[in-house]
């Protein structure tokens, strides 16, 4: 377990006897084996899955053998596991992902339209939860009690209400009885997406706003608290300026991580939450894919979520390497 | 502690005031039609409704089952795809809203021999892209059922047909193996339907994907299909059909399978229409729109599925089918829209000789309340077993997963042990061909048991004959076959009538198919819309959206 | 939603022994109190909720649908005339036993890699890791997704994918804390001593390591609780006739259009509470100073 991230502590022990790049390249290394090894296990543990893509592709209406063999022949299914990997594998490189066994298309072409619902989705939720948390953390460490109290009980009631519990609540009041926001669909051009997906991305963000405000909240109390702090302010800087040019920019470093590995966790909540909305994004496909037992389309979507996830953890890792200063002044 | 009572409180608030006004699920019928044993009281069937008046620029509608797999007419046995396909393209016969047989692209057709069915193709019909539609068309399209590397959903039917070949200019002569008339009434379905030659071949395997397309003859012309989101027809101006022109430009298909998502678009009318409408949320759509009820050659079922075990136990089926809370069931699963089924044959398809048929089947004698105490007796008799059967339904069909748990109860105050167990769609609709995919199921339940045209034969054609792929549990008796044989091959209605109600009486006496309910259908359109026929069937082999239009 | 912050461990110096350091934190603390006695209530439901419920959760009854609240069924009925009520009281097994068998799988698989890897380092260290690396690839719920389309819907599935999800959150946090432990002068003297690893590792490390397991676990409890719930919501979970809470609010929610709103609101009502509870309870186990949620 030599990662260099999450370690206890507070601080991150990092390999510095080799320095910050070799840091990176390794933990860039290491991102490439994890994803090959994930595809592998994606890849393995559909192809293990008991039944038969078959039963979907004929509709329960029997087939000629002729007709089974062609559709065999099309998805590999008489090839051997390995050979099949590696197909699947070298295909994924020329971005081929296989074809859906339900309607014959590519599973790229099922996609593409749908991937743009998503990451519209989970740029809109990422912006509510960085925003929002960042917000509400501030807010919370500078306050009294009360608005203290107030944050904290709020940030942490919605992290216990389940995203599809919000939105059912939310269709019900803001889209059907106040009109104020579509009930249905993704919508088309700018706008129109922000507007029908803006429900959506509350729901996806609600439970997660609470960490960044924790975080935020305690760096802030603790950089409040901090010498630099009281130097400033014994140096008879305002209240606001200190808090704005010292507590919040120290307080940067362990919010900007926290807030990247939030943002990564949202790709598995929007299979919920799409769902929920009934929004034809990759996360419901996931779900309809595998009541429909499409393995390449459920092969394909989890790659692509594993992949996000994994590299945006990745990137914040890097991150923390290059920006925190106490590790560059180690070095 | 006050933190958590207010947020009780908040919760509380929030999901009660959901529920909103009314909790009447009573229907928006002017006239309120007494109960009957086919439609149920206050529901006011009709096959078609109020003549569109206007022409209109858009219409949404919805597919409630989902997004078609293909709208290749090989693979299209099911909802989702020939409801957008019956518009698009032509079959050689329609299915009418009173469910009866109309001409297609077929302008007449004769059956000049028990075996042969002799159809007349319309002159003048042309393509979307402006070529003409010529017999050639046709027997490509009849043909490709007839390829087994092509691998039709249509199987069962197509292995009935001898060959289908060109006899006049204008002219295709359908042969069949055996005498038989109903082959000839599947010209109404995707095995009728009609494609270009010349755009197929060149599309090959792609024919009837979302990138390939399709090119047809019927009244709206496919525009595009952006998969997962939508499916986008045109108005076709050049229809051949003058008393079909589409009064609607533009015709988009989107594919909300949510029963609550459904009902808070239309009723926000974000939808604009729909079949099958979920029945819970009947009583929200009031404000929006109106409910309109249709025939249905529909019907719910119990489906036994194993050749051995309980479920192929005589006594153990007419126990349970003794003690099945039908018109429980009707009431409150169906909220009063549905009534008990009396045989396993849906009686709106009875639409020649029906006077026969419906005494027929009012005699059956099929309980609609529970008889418990009959029924223990019979198990008793049956030497009370103790091991378990298993319903399968459908995940995500929560109204039969609620039938199915009613029947478990009526089982176990028998009783009778009887799980239930959702399966993923596709390991649901492989039951049928599958016997390893049965392994462990004994019964089935869904909303799939459908015939496709107003023939009662066809129930026989399905789950009665011992040849049939359909029928699972082995079910064989001569008598049945030797009369199915006779009536298939009868075409005079009334004489093929009194076969099949002896065949289909020595069918139901030792229970089989437990019948459960039959419903009208369903259709809801919006205050902007009107026009479109309202019959089961009817929107599947008819080009439905032609009649639509604004109010 | 796997949890995020979870992946820092949270700052716990070791505590003493968890009860007492619950009691205290109970004693202190009246929120807590009261998130512990509803705590202890659902549990003692769950467990006599044969003896508790008016009636049996699966017992249909079409000609009682939708009955609003009485004697006889203090929450109304559901669309099948099934006593709500006495679904919820059962629900609670179905419910909290999918957390328990996450957090069951966590600790064991978890714990069991930590202390293995901290006490021997090296490639064993190394190659626990790689495992623990891949195993972060996932989140939680997509797991359990995958899970459900190789095994086929139920609990057990995305049970286990979930446990194994929050494995290598347990196995890290716990890792960094038997390391600290072990560099502690007491251990060095259990070695110098010749006692074998085993028992060092399980007289003295762990204990020494368990409240931070415990303050852990129950955060982790209510994520899987959350997750589960979203398992039944997508159906892919429990399946009728089970009144799993997350499947009862998604089974209850087309009713909701007619009306009839009780079959969604109670056990919504109660899954929110039990999370809130079991968070506040993991937030104030894990916070020594204890000042991160609200006092009253």
């Amino acid at each position: 377990m030599g990662r260099a991230s999450g370690e206890g502590g507070g601080a991150r022990p990092t390999p510095l006897r080799s320095g910050v790049w070799a840091g990176v390249l390794r933990r860039l290394l290491r991102t490439l084996a994890t994803l090959l090894v994930s595809s592998f296990l994606i890849f393995a543990a559909l192809y293990l899955s008991p039944g038969s893509p078959l039963g979907f592709l004929t509709h329960g209406h029997s087939l000629s053998p002729e007709a089974v063999h062609s559709i065999e022949a099309q998805y590999h299914l008489n090839k051997p596991f390995f050979e099949r990997y590696w197909l699947w594998l070298t295909g994924l490189l020329q971005g081929d992902l296989g074809r859906s066994t339900i309607t014959r298309e590519p599973v790229t072409t099922l996609l593409s339209p749908r991937i743009g619902v998503t990451f519209t989705l989970v740029a809109m939720g990422a912006f509510l939860i960085v925003v929002g948390g960042i917000l509400l953390g501030v807010l919370a460490g500078v306050s009294g009690r009360r608005i203290d109290a107030g944050v904290l009980a709020a940030v942490t009631v919605g992290m216990a209400i389940p995203s599809f519990v919000t939105a059912t609540i939310l269709i019900n009041y803001l889209a059907l009885k106040l009109g104020w926001f579509p009930v249905y669909g993704a919508g088309s051009g700018f706008a129109d997406r922000l507007w029908h997906l803006t429900l959506p991305a509350i729901s996806l963000a609600l439970g997660l706003i609470a960490y960044v405000a924790l975080i935020t909240r305690a760096a802030v109390r603790v950089e409040m608290g901090s010498e630099h702090s009281d130097t400033a302010r014994g140096r008879g800087l305002r209240e606001r300026l200190v808090i704005r040019r010292h507590v919040v920019r120290n307080a940067l470093i362990p919010v900007v991580t926290v807030s990247g590995i939030t943002v990564a966790s949202l790709v598995a909540g929007v299979a919920v939450v799409e769902t929920a909305y009934e929004l034809p994004g990759i996360g419901a496909y996931l779900v309809q894919s595998v009541t429909n037992n499409d393995f390449p389309v459920v092969q394909g979507i989890c790659l692509i979520l594993v992949v996000v996830y994994v590299v945006v953890n990745a990137v914040v890792d890097v991150l923390y390497l290059l920006l925190d200063p106490r590790l560059r002044r180690s070095r | 502690m006050r933190l958590i009572a207010a947020i009780s409180v908040v919760l509380a608030l929030a999901v009660t005031g959901c529920g909103g006004g009314s909790s009447s699920t009573s229907t928006s019928s002017s006239s309120s039609p007494a109960a009957s044993p086919f439609h149920p009281a206050g529901v006011n069937v009709t096959p078609t409704t109020p003549p569109a008046s206007s022409t209109v620029a858009q219409v949404v509608w919805d597919e409630p089952y989902g997004e078609p797999a293909s709208l290749d007419p090989l693979k299209s046995y099911a909802l989702p795809e020939n409801t957008v396909l019956s518009n698009a393209c032509d079959a050689l016969l329609r299915t009418g809203p009173d469910l009866k047989l109309q001409p297609g692209l077929a302008s007449s057709w004769t059956h000049p021999t028990p075996t042969t069915w002799v159809f007349k193709i319309r002159p003048g019909v042309r393509f979307w892209d402006g070529h003409p539609l010529t017999v050639g068309d046709v027997l490509y399209s009849l043909n490709r059922h007839l390829n087994p590397k092509l691998g039709t959903f249509y199987t069962a039917w197509v292995a009935d047909i001898k060959s289908i070949a060109q006899s006049g200019p204008s002219e295709v002569t359908l042969t069949t193996k055996v005498p038989d008339v109903i082959v000839a009434q599947m010209m109404a379905s995707g095995l009728g339907t009609v494609i270009e030659k010349a755009y197929a071949e060149a599309k090959g395997a792609a024919y009837g994907t979302a990138s390939g397309g399709i090119m047809c003859s019927g009244p709206f012309q496919f525009k595009s299909w952006q998969t997962g989101s939508q499916i986008t027809l045109t108005r076709n101006p050049g229809y051949w059909d003058p008393s079909l022109q589409p009064k609607v430009q533009t015709l988009i298909f989107k594919f909300i399978t949510d029963a609550t998502t459904l009902t808070n678009a239309l009723a926000a009318g974000a939808i604009d229409g729909t079949y099958e409408v979920p029945i819970q949320g009947i009583a929200r759509l009031g404000g929006a729109g109106k409910m309109y009820y249709g025939l249905s050659t529909n019907q719910g079922i119990l489906q036994p599925i194993q050749k051995t075990g309980l479920s192929a136990n005589a006594k153990v089926r007419e126990a349970l089918s003794m003690v099945i809370d039908r018109t429980g069931i009707a009431h409150t699963v169906f909220q009063g829209l549905a009534v008990p089924e009396l045989a396993a044959v849906p009686p709106d398809s009875f639409s020649y000789a029906t006077q026969r048929y419906q005494q027929w089947y009012l005699g059956v004698g099929t309980p609609t309340t529970p008889n418990v105490a009959a029924a223990r007796k019979l198990v008793e008799e049956a030497g009370n077993p103790k091991s378990a059967m298993t319903i399968g339904i459908q995940q995500g069909d929560s109204q039969s997963a609620a039938v199915a748990t009613a029947i478990q109860s009526a089982a176990k105050s028998i009783g009778l042990n009887m799980q239930v167990k959702a399966l993923p769609t596709a390991q649901y609709v492989e039951l049928i061909f599958s016997e390893k995919a049965r392994a462990g199921i004994d019964w089935t339940t869904g909303n799939n048991n459908y015939i496709d045209q107003a023939e009662p034969l066809q129930v026989l054609y399905y789950w009665g004959r011992s040849n049939s792929p359909y029928n699972l549990d082995g079910f064989a008796e001569k008598e049945v076959d030797s009369l199915f044989a006779q009536a298939r091959a009868q075409a005079e209605p009334e004489q093929r009538a009194a076969l099949a109600v002896r065949a289909l009486q020595l069918w139901v006496k030792p229970v089989n198919n437990i019948p459960l309910y039959i419903y009208p259908e369903r259709l809801f359109m919006n205050k902007r819309i009107t026009g479109a026929p309202s019959s089961f069937s009817t929107f599947l082999y008819y080009p439905w959206a032609a009649e639509l239009g604004g109010t | 939603m796997t949890p995020p912050q979870m992946r820092f461990a949270p700052r716990l110096p070791g505590a003493a022994a968890s009860s007492r350091a619950l009691l205290r934190v109970v004693r202190r603390d009246r929120l807590a109190a009261v998130c512990m006695t509803l705590l202890a209530l659902v549990v003692l439901v769950a467990v006599f909720a044969p003896l508790i419920a008016p009636h049996s959760p699966t017992e249909v009854n079409l000609s009682s649908a939708y009955l609003g609240p009485s004697l006889e069924h203090p929450l109304g009925t559901d669309a099948s005339g099934r006593d709500i009520l006495s679904r919820v009281i059962f629900g609670a097994r179905a419910s909290l036993l999918g957390p328990l068998g996450v957090i069951a799988l966590a600790l064991a698989l978890g714990v069991s890699i930590a202390l293995v890897a901290a006490w021997f380092g090296g490639w064993v260290d190394t190659g626990l890791s790689a495992v623990i690396d891949v195993l972060f690839a996932f989140p939680g719920l997509l797991l359990a997704i995958i899970a459900v389309a190789v095994f086929g819907v139920g609990l057990t599935a995305p049970m286990l994918a979930i446990g194994i999800a929050y494995t290598p959150i347990m196995a890290r946090i716990v890792r960094s804390s038997a390391l600290r432990e072990r560099a502690l002068p007491y251990i060095a003297a259990t070695t110098v001593l010749g006692l074998p690893a085993r028992r060092i590792l399980w007289r003295h490390l762990l204990p020494n390591v368990w409240p931070l397991i415990v303050a852990q676990s129950t955060v982790m409890f209510g994520y899987a609780t959350i997750d589960l719930a979203a398992i039944s919501f997508l159906g892919l979970g429990q399946q009728p006739p089970s009144s799993d809470w997350g499947l009862m609010v998604a089974e209850g929610r087309p009713a909701i259009l007619a009306g009839h709103s009780a079959e969604a609101l109670y056990p919504g009502i109660v899954l929110v509470l039990v999370v809130l509870c079991v968070m506040v309870l993991g937030r104030r186990l894990g916070d020594r100073d204890d000042r991160q949620l609200p006092r009253r």
